[in-house]
């Protein structure tokens, strides 16, 4: 095992981390879910391919593991551990539209959306990844991820903004 | 795909969706600039995908970018599948750096059944303390403390500071140091001599209060460490003269 792949693992662990508190929405399961996936990635570490997109590859495995985690915990339920994060202050379409969301807003929003939907959301709205390199981590067609995306996007701006405040912040814009 | 790497769909909300994250080519933007110019409430749409992008989306994150990477999670990256230096530490790491100090609920069973689930394995004769790497043990036994050194590794310089020199309760000779390796976040610990070597006694993971971006963070790794190691603490820290002997004698104490 060579120190670059540790060291390269552990400069990850930050995006790790939000990827995985993206997909779980909860600090604990978070950490737990990347220290999953950094073991799975270092007992199977000769199957990632220098040259090959190493964020790729562990976002694979920490969505593969996610998905075998989800199925463990569908009879229980997930918990949701939002007291761990800031507070909500109440839904502000504005907040949205002026580009002050709130980390509990947004999971909060997110749980609306299917796990598939979730994943698309978080690789590309929060990790940043293209439609391509999603469709490569998710193993899907891209005009899947797309349809898929779009819809994802559409419910969770419902859950952000909802109708009633729209109509208002229209209204307002109006007036200006 | 295109050939300008972007992508084509005949999904009109898709192609929406493309132009907003700029993954449309210019075919597609054509068409959908034509699309909403037929239908302006196509806009209203398209606005939808411009609030959940990634630039409204990401920033909440943040936090979570800025904030300390637990070092339980650091130690599993740097010690598992290494049998012979595995180890778990004696309490989960602070679990409450998640949010930059956020508390988080979780207790020792989840540490317990995470140690269960990777498989890592207690060292020989029931020790606790975490290994530490070659760069840091270098760093410990050849560093005066308040001087700060390079250590080069394969991943790059290690950037190593030794706080202080003291002896535990026990009379165990231990250091308060902090490292910055090339990528990752900085640690700082108290590495204690067992046997010819150091082992880890505590080590935190994060920023300094200075450094921290995280306005709300409870309090900062190294005021926290300077906290611990006041507490392990028998006596003054080692005289800069006895600390010297020491490294050049190789840390060997005489019977």
């Amino acid at each position: 095992m060579s120190d670059d792949f540790r060291e390269r693992l552990i400069a990850f662990l930050p995006r790790l981390r939000r990827f995985a508190y993206g997909l779980s929405g909860d600090p604990a399961q978070a950490d737990d879910l990347a220290q999953d996936a950094c073991v799975r990635a270092l007992t199977y570490r000769d199957q990632w391919q220098p040259g090959t997109k190493f964020e790729s590859w562990m976002f694979r495995i920490t969505q593969n593991l996610w998905i075998d985690k989800r199925r463990s915990l569908k009879s229980k339920g997930i918990h949701h551990d939002l007291d761990s994060v800031e507070e909500p202050s109440g839904v502000d379409g504005r907040d949205v539209t002026e580009g002050r969301l709130t980390l509990a807003k947004v999971m909060e929003g997110m749980q609306a959306l299917s796990d598939d939907q979730r994943t698309l959301m978080v690789l590309v709205c929060i990790e940043g990844a293209s439609y391509k390199e999603a469709a490569e981590i998710l193993e899907m067609p891209i005009g899947t991820v797309m349809s898929r995306l779009a819809r994802a996007r559409q419910l969770l701006h419902a859950q952000l903004v909802p109708a009633a405040e729209l109509k208002g912040i229209a209204k307002e814009r109006a007036r200006d | 795909m295109t050939e300008a790497g972007k992508v084509a769909t005949s999904d009109v909300s898709a192609l929406l969706m493309a132009m907003i994250d700029g993954e449309a080519g210019p075919a597609e933007l054509a068409r959908a600039r034509a699309a909403i110019a037929a239908d302006p409430g196509l806009a209203a749409e398209a606005d939808v995908y411009r609030l959940t992008g990634y630039s409204n989306l990401s920033p909440p994150f943040d936090g979570i970018m800025a904030g300390p990477v637990p070092g339980q999670l650091i130690h599993t990256v740097r010690t598992f599948g290494l049998a012979d230096r595995l180890a778990v530490p004696s309490r989960r790491p602070d679990r409450a750096s998640f949010f930059g100090g956020w508390r988080l609920a979780v207790g020792g069973l989840a540490a317990a059944a995470v140690a269960i689930s990777v498989g890592v394995l207690m060292l020989p004769g029931g020790s606790s303390q975490p290994a530490i790497s070659v760069a840091v043990a270098e760093g410990l036994s050849g560093t005066a403390s308040g001087a700060e050194r390079q250590i080069a590794t394969s991943a790059g310089a290690l950037k190593f500071k030794a706080v202080q020199t003291f002896r535990d309760a026990a009379g165990t000779l231990c250091r308060e140091y902090e490292a910055q390796a090339a990528t990752g976040p900085r640690e700082y610990g108290v590495a204690c001599r067992v046997g010819a070597g150091w082992r880890q006694r505590e080590m935190f993971t994060g920023e300094t209060k200075k450094s921290s971006q995280i306005g709300s963070a409870s309090q900062a790794p190294d005021d926290k460490l300077d906290q611990i190691a006041e507490q392990l603490k028998a006596g003054d820290a080692l005289s800069p003269e006895d600390e010297n002997k020491l490294i050049a004698a190789g840390w060997k104490v005489a019977p």
